[in-house]
């Protein structure tokens, strides 16, 4: 008797063993502080284009250059956490200079001013961009 | 003269078909498929970005500029979705070896 309950337990240690290496996540788990990044930056981001239209983009220069390194921080974090490949490739898409958010700032800066239709359709793109973003983070599974 | 969305949209399905089939000759239909399911995608977008462009609202750059974002949009949705599929099975995987391991446990 005192056998098998030995047995049993070696069995129990080699399949709890079994079974948190074969629970390693393959995502990241959730981060508020990623998400509390994410839907900031959407806000900054957005009316940042929103006021394209109405202020010249050297006026609005500080601004401009506070959302970016807002922007930075957050890819950097991102960047930095485990498992987080996806979550810092869409990072990658909204810090890249050939992509919407850079070439958006770009032309605002050749134009001065955008006119009220881009800095509209720009404003809804980008909000479209970081709910991509939140969307992702949000679905992540919660720490226990 | 004024645009034409559904025959400008015909003629991009059209292009995208002719593309796929010059880009990737195996897989020609599953591309072709791929290529019209993303012109769908960008259909409601597509047909303001032509409106506003033939209205002089925007400029044809401008107009390049949002072509870019819904690429962009389409390339972090397919992110997303990935991410939400990989959650989901690691969630799937957690539950199912905590209902063993309690079973394990009840029975020893």
């Amino acid at each position: 008797m005192n056998k098998i309950i030995s047995l049993n337990k070696n069995f129990y240690w080699l399949f709890l063993l079994a079974s948190l290496i074969s629970c390693k996540p393959t995502i990241a788990l959730y981060d508020q502080y990623a998400y509390t990044q994410a839907t900031s930056l959407k806000v900054d981001m957005q009316n940042l284009a929103l006021e394209s239209d109405s202020i010249s983009y050297d006026a609005a220069k500080p601004d401009i250059d506070k959302v970016n390194v807002e922007l930075q921080k957050a890819y950097e974090y991102n960047k930095g956490r485990d498992l987080n490949s996806l979550s810092t490739k869409q990072y990658e898409i909204l810090v890249s200079d050939k992509e919407f958010y850079k070439q958006f700032l770009n032309n605002w800066k050749s134009s001065g001013k955008e006119n009220a239709a881009f800095a509209q359709d720009a404003s809804e793109k980008i909000g479209q961009l970081l709910d991509q973003v939140i969307k992702l983070e949000n679905g992540k599974n919660k720490p226990q | 003269m004024a645009i034409d969305f559904k025959d400008l949209f015909a003629q991009l399905k059209t292009a995208v078909v002719d593309l796929a089939k010059e880009k990737f000759k195996d897989l020609a239909s599953e591309a072709a498929s791929d290529g019209t399911s993303l012109l769908h995608t960008i259909q409601d977008d597509l047909k303001r970005y032509t409106q506003e462009l033939e209205d002089g609202k925007i400029t044809p750059e401008q107009f390049k500029i949002l072509l870019i974002g819904n690429k962009d949009l389409i390339e972090m949705s397919a992110l997303t979705q990935a991410g939400l599929a990989e959650a989901a099975a690691d969630a799937f995987k957690t539950e199912v070896f905590n209902m063993i391991e309690n079973t394990v446990l009840s029975i020893i």
